[in-house]
């Protein structure tokens, strides 16, 4: 479904260059539970951003369901976040001035067919907090609305970026089975950045990432269930 | 806009209420502010011009002793005149209930030149007998239609039935004689009737009304109205060559020229007071919003990485500034016509009888509050654009703090000597340049504001004082009819002690050039000085004339340029160098020794008498040869109630003034204290003591406002002069203005910025560390 041939990222800052990501070649299937793992400054997030598209790669080619999303203009790339990514992040940025329910229900502003936030809201079991505002919530419960707000939309693709790093463990667990739920139940492709490795052992597949190359690749046959884990 | 996001706006402006309320009231100010004067420029101007074109108004009228048919068949014949009619007016009485009134009567021929504006019963026509009486007196004294009025007119009583009841253009502003300094609708009037109705043995027609070809009948001539009434105006000239004919074109006219400079004092008021609020407002709605859609640069990116176009994020964030200015705009609009407007418009009908008059907007108006959205929705746009030209995963990285290179200050040995405070603080400035400008620039403008309304609030309280303490400090002034001899006022002079003074309007040429000022030939005394612009008492030239820098400035004169007049009555142009420049509160014109004008062959014929003895009112009714007795207390309460309105006009602009400078500065200041939170909370964690940071807070804004200040006064001067020196083209002061108002000016500019930001300071006491050090909103 996603294919990376020789993605590279630089970044430049005046006379500093600093390359980001090199060379990197990796294929992630339909469904697949993905967990991107490495240290900080790794490259990590940078390779979640190239993939949905929140960033340029300046090297290489980037495919997605075979289209190349690398040749995407902005406006393109634009329309191609709106109907096929969801996109999950650590800091959960919800719009603190609407509630949980506007909070999901914001996704049919981008004029697209999305399901019912009642719905959506239930399936993360926050339906009774639909009229809290953010700071009426607590961070796992945040996130949750984050979540129900990225597959309200029902994409293909839900990216993840630390989605428990402001998390504490029991928090951090339910919200991991709800991204591992999205990918076994309903068959959608989680890409999910973490520094956890302990995360590894939920995923399909293990992409391990060091200096911005892929260190390692380990498909995981026998991945753990989300509440399974022993933090 | 999608509803979700309208939720959003909605809520965004009532969790930020203190910056959009700011917003909003410097749009409504400065909106306030023009409109109330657009709305009674624009409507007095339409409606005189309405009310001119619809009775036809007069280009020009001759006047002399008498006129003939002959006389009038010689202009009527003019090239030049489309149309010529005869009238006589004089002043005589009406008895109404046992009492008598003044009443200017006018008898016509014909009713096309000036005409009656009927407003109840039946139209003039040459065969109909009757009288038609002026609409004010006619409520006033309770007279109707049909009613049956005794009068008395060049000695003779006579009866008359009220046919109608009218308005008439030349009576616009309308003094019946010169017992009045300022006109009384209602206590005198005005009335028409037809020639044939003159009481008298034989009528002697005194003036000529006349329609001129190629002359519009707008209220504000064009070049070529002026250029046709000036080639008719000496044509008629030379036609009455040697006669005492007195021509006076519409722009000349006293009403039409009194309500000119009235409207182009408001229009100069409409033009800077705006001018200063809507930069003020810009300035305030340029920093603001700019600083709340930074703000908001995590939820821009949220939008972007979620997919939203850049459209719907324009759109939305556009939308912030757009309805605050439109409102406050919109409705600072309908105050200031409501109020302000109303009010001056309400002063100007004690001065003027217009029919039509009434307030309305302008094209001006709309064009303002479509500049301030469209600057509002572009600061925005850029804001936005600045931000969404990002990538997505940089949009929501924090942003990195303002980078500066070493300030010139650094690299110096000064630097190290410089306490703590000093260089974070010179260090802040040189990071955030854009916002110490906008702190001076909102400063300074609210600085100038201030002085331009205290000083004009002075400089117009000083008129008074100036005219009559210390130009013409005597205590009575006689008026004398032109054709008084100059033995008769010599004697007046020697009985009362006085300074006689001859005083008339005429033309004044350099080349070319024209223009109907006054002439002032003085005789020995003390009772009638000149000042030059510095203040200082002056002598008049023994070789030549002084000219007042208003003509000086709007004839382009210079010193030894020669300029030319002529008497009328007299076939004679007299020339004279420029000597000397002086200041006048009004009468604008030249002026010389008698000495002089009779060396130039001038006939000394004075017509005014100063004298500090007192004079019997009565002797305007008793004497024949004097028309006016003013005593100087008269001239200082009518001068004092018609700068009233001024006075008005301008605490409604100083009161307006404080209140957008207390929001500009309020917001300001927390704008700027909320980008400091920050490193207010790290000074604070690091174990700095509140009374420190407060300081190190409180140095930077004196500085910036005393800066702001200084700059504030020295371009408030200028405002002031410019402002004073366009509000009307025969008024000037002397543009020195006490210590008062830059005392004031500082006092309400810099006290009060320094007391915002102190207030505003006082929050480091109670800042929550943990919160303020987050790293997300």
């Amino acid at each position: 479904m996603i294919k990376l041939n020789n993605v590279g990222k630089i970044y430049r800052n005046g006379q500093i260059v600093y390359e980001a990501l090199h060379d990197v070649n990796v294929e992630i299937m339909e469904g697949e539970l993905v967990v991107i793992l490495g240290p900080s400054g790794s490259g990590k997030s940078t390779l979640l951003n190239v993939v949905g598209g929140l960033d340029a790669a300046t090297g290489g080619n980037i495919y997605f369901g075979g289209e190349e999303i690398t040749a995407f203009n902005d406006e393109r790339l634009g329309k191609f976040r709106a109907k096929d990514v969801g996109i999950i992040f650590q800091f959960y940025n919800l719009v603190p001035s609407l509630t949980a329910y506007e909070n999901v229900d914001l996704m049919s502003d981008l004029g697209i067919d999305i399901m019912d936030p009642m719905e959506a809201l239930k399936l993360v079991g926050l339906a009774d907090k639909k009229d809290n505002f953010p700071s009426q919530m607590s961070g796992g419960q945040q996130q949750r609305i984050a979540i129900a707000r990225a597959i309200a939309k029902r994409p293909r693709l839900l990216l993840c970026d630390e989605p428990t790093g402001a998390l504490d463990t029991f928090t951090s667990r339910e919200v991991l089975k709800l991204l591992q739920d999205q990918s076994r139940i309903d068959g959608r492709t989680v890409v999910m950045v973490t520094h956890n490795a302990l995360f590894a052992e939920i995923a399909d597949k293990v992409i391990k990432v060091k200096n911005g190359t892929i260190d390692e690749i380990i498909i995981n046959d026998n991945p753990k269930d989300a509440f399974e884990l022993d933090w | 806009m999608s509803k979700n996001l309208g939720i959003k706006l909605i809520r965004d402006l009532k969790e930020n209420m203190v910056q959009f309320l700011a917003i909003f009231l410097m749009c409504f100010f400065a909106m306030f502010i023009m409109e109330s004067f657009d709305c009674v420029v624009t409507g007095m101007n339409n409606t005189v011009d309405e009310y001119f074109t619809v009775t036809n108004f007069m280009d020009m009228n001759v006047s002399a002793a008498s006129f003939s048919r002959e006389d009038l068949s010689l202009v009527q014949n003019l090239p030049a005149v489309k149309k010529a009619e005869l009238r006589y007016s004089t002043n005589g009485k009406i008895r109404i209930r046992g009492e008598e009134r003044k009443l200017e009567f006018n008898f016509i021929e014909e009713n096309d030149i000036s005409k009656m504006l009927l407003l109840k019963g039946i139209q003039y026509d040459k065969d109909l007998h009757g009288i038609w009486i002026d609409r004010y007196f006619a409520a006033k004294q309770g007279i109707g239609v049909g009613d049956n009025v005794s009068l008395t007119c060049d000695g003779v009583a006579f009866d008359e039935v009220v046919m109608g009841i009218i308005e008439n253009p030349d009576h616009i502003y309308f003094k019946i004689d010169n017992t009045y300094t300022e006109p009384n609708f209602g206590e005198y009037g005005y009335a028409f009737l037809d020639s044939g109705d003159y009481p008298g043995e034989s009528l002697q027609f005194d003036t000529i009304y006349i329609d001129l070809k190629n002359v519009t009948n707008q209220f504000h001539l064009t070049d070529i109205d002026k250029n046709e009434i000036e080639a008719a105006k000496f044509e008629i000239q030379n036609l009455f060559a040697g006669s005492n004919v007195s021509c006076v074109s519409k722009k000349d006219d006293e009403g039409h020229d009194s309500i000119h400079s009235d409207l182009e004092s408001d229009e100069t008021l409409e033009i800077v007071f705006p001018c200063l609020f809507i930069s003020i407002a810009l300035l305030g709605i340029v920093s603001t919003m700019t600083r709340l859609v930074l703000k908001q640069r995590t939820i821009i990116g949220t939008f972007k990485a979620l997919g939203f176009s850049r459209e719907v994020v324009f759109i939305h964030y556009i939308s912030y500034s757009v309805l605050v200015c439109l409102l406050g705009c919109v409705l600072g609009a309908i105050a200031g016509w409501y109020t302000l407007g109303q009010y001056i418009f309400d002063i100007l009908k004690l001065y003027y009888c217009n029919p039509f008059g009434r307030l309305e907007i302008s094209p001006r108006v709309i064009i303002v509050i479509s500049v301030v959205l469209m600057m509002s929705a572009l600061t925005n746009y850029f804001s936005c654009k600045g931000i969404l030209s990002l990538r997505a995963s940089e949009i929501l990285r924090p942003e990195p703090p303002a980078v500066a290179g070493a300030g010139f200050i650094e690299k110096t040995f000064i630097w190290k000597r410089l306490s703590f405070a000093s260089r974070w603080n010179i260090r802040d400035i040189n990071r955030n340049r854009v916002r110490t400008l906008a702190g001076i620039i909102g400063v300074t403008l609210c600085t100038a504001l201030m002085l331009t309304a205290f000083g004009m609030d002075e400089l117009n309280k000083g008129v008074p004082n100036w005219q009559y303490s210390r130009l013409t400090p005597s205590n009575y002034e006689i008026g004398f009819t032109p054709d008084t001899n100059y033995s008769t006022v010599y004697e007046y002079a020697r009985m009362y002690k006085g300074q006689m003074v001859q005083k008339i309007q005429t033309d004044i040429n350099k080349g070319d050039e024209r223009g109907l000022y006054y002439v002032t030939v003085m005789d020995e005394g003390n009772l009638y000085n000149f000042q030059d612009s510095e203040g200082q008492f002056m002598k008049l030239p023994d070789n030549g004339v002084a000219v007042s820098a208003k003509v000086m400035e709007e004839m382009e004169l210079r010193i030894g340029d020669i300029v030319s007049f002529k008497i009328p009555g007299v076939k004679e142009k007299y020339n004279a160098k420029v000597y000397s420049v002086f200041k006048a509160p009004d009468e604008q014109g030249i002026a010389m020794k008698r000495s002089f004008f009779e060396r130039i062959n001038g006939e000394f014929k004075p017509n005014l008498l100063f004298t500090n003895m007192s004079v019997p009112k009565r002797y305007v009714t008793e004497r024949e040869e004097i028309i006016s007795v003013f005593a100087k207390e008269e001239y200082i309460r009518a001068l004092k109630l018609k700068s009233a309105a001024t006075e008005q006009e301008v605490y409604y602009v100083m009161t307006i003034a404080v209140m957008l400078g207390i929001v500009v500065m309020y917001n300001l200041g927390i704008l700027s204290y909320v980008e400091k939170i920050r490193e207010v909370a790290t000074l604070k964690v690091l174990g700095f003591s509140t009374g420190n940071i407060r300081w190190i807070l409180n140095q930077q804004s004196i500085i910036i406002d005393g800066i702001g200040t200084i700059i504030g006064l020295i371009l408030g001067k200028k405002i002031l002069v410019f402002t004073m020196s366009n509000i009307d083209y025969s008024t000037d002061f002397i543009y020195r203005i006490s210590l008062k108002p830059y005392i004031l000016s500082i006092m309400i500019s810099f006290v009060l910025s320094i007391t915002v930001n102190a207030i505003i300071s006082s929050r480091a006491k109670t800042i929550n560390m943990v919160e303020a050090l987050k790293g997300v909103e």
